[in-house]
């Protein structure tokens, strides 16, 4: 075998390349996820502020 | 095209395709990771260290292939100044980044066993190193500039020059004496690597490619909303245009209370 570290080694080399690729891409999906959901949520609450605004400028008028 | 680039129908479209596009992730990469780690053979030089192969090599394609994407839609972008198209290219920003720097980490990680350092300033490695930096340098681009259609075209302008990276990245092994290996997969004469190896690499391959649909719709899906949020601001923040108070003609003339 052409491998420059002991057999019983290789194990940890590809233990790591997997976890760098999970938590990098979980890390993605995570952060996307986060970020559609925060900025979804403030355009729903600045819809509603706006929305009780103009009942509340209807009700003053 | 044109039809389909709009904010509300994409929004539309991809609530509809998001479930499907969640479940086939999810079937592409357990099958993937089923295949690459236990369906496929040990190589005969390298032994389990050719799993790293899986990971590696579809970042590899991934971080070239949406920077071609992120020239696409600059190009887009410049010439007919579509809404979606820079939204879209400074959305794959970020998300090409990611894929840029598993590939650099998990190849470090294959190249010390196999090579005996993690690093060398050869063509291949350096050409990705240069490709991480430009996504890095477009997205700083972006957020250095305050005005929205100068940063626009300011990035774009350095994606497309960027794009010249491209193909120094798929040729410098061919070009250049490198430690990294030539093509195995993309080459003339096709994969010169058996079908049990090459399986289990396109699947992983097809596994990313929607683990990056997924996490580009979420993002557009962010970049959409927080433009409108900011329209949103803008326009309740905008002195209030004087208007004549409408007035039903019954009541016109009568006393006010």
């Amino acid at each position: 075998m052409n491998v420059l570290v002991p057999a019983d080694q290789i194990i940890y080399y590809v233990i790591a390349a997997y976890g760098v690729a999970a938590v990098g891409l979980g890390g993605l999906l995570w952060g996307a996820r986060a970020s559609a959901q925060h900025w979804t949520t403030e355009v729903e609450r600045l819809r509603g502020q706006r929305m009780d605004g103009r009942m509340e400028a209807r009700d003053d008028a | 095209m044109h039809r389909f680039a709009n904010p509300a129908r994409f929004l539309r479209l991809t609530d509809q395709l998001m479930p499907w596009l969640l479940a086939a992730m999810l079937l592409a990469l357990g099958g993937g990771l089923y295949l690459a780690l236990l369906g496929s053979p040990s190589d005969y030089r390298q032994g389990e260290l050719v799993r790293v192969m899986y990971v590696h090599v579809p970042a590899a394609w991934m971080a070239s292939g949406v920077y071609l994407g992120l020239v696409i839609a600059s190009a887009v972008s410049l010439i007919w100044r579509h809404p979606l198209a820079d939204v879209s290219a400074r959305t794959m920003a970020p998300i090409g980044a990611v894929f840029t720097a598993i590939c650099l980490i998990t190849g470090s990680i294959w190249g010390y066993p196999a090579w005996g350092t993690w690093w060398a300033w050869d063509g291949r490695m350096t050409s990705v190193l240069v490709l991480l930096f430009l996504y890095l340098g477009y997205s700083a681009l972006w957020s250095a500039l305050e005005e929205r259609d100068y940063a626009a075209r300011a990035a774009a302008i350095l994606a497309i020059i960027g794009g010249v990276n491209l193909p120094i990245i798929k040729f410098s092994v061919d070009w250049w004496q490198t430690l990294h290996q030539g093509a195995s997969v993309l080459r003339r004469g096709g994969p010169a690597m058996p079908a049990t190896m090459l399986t289990p690499l396109l699947v992983m391959w097809l596994a990313y490619i929607l683990i990056f649909a997924v996490a580009f719709i979420w993002r557009m899906r962010a970049r959409l909303a927080q433009q409108k949020m900011l329209a949103m601001q803008a326009r309740a923040d905008a002195p209030a245009p004087s208007r004549a108070v409408y007035q039903p003609a019954s009541m016109a003339g009568e006393p006010t209370a």
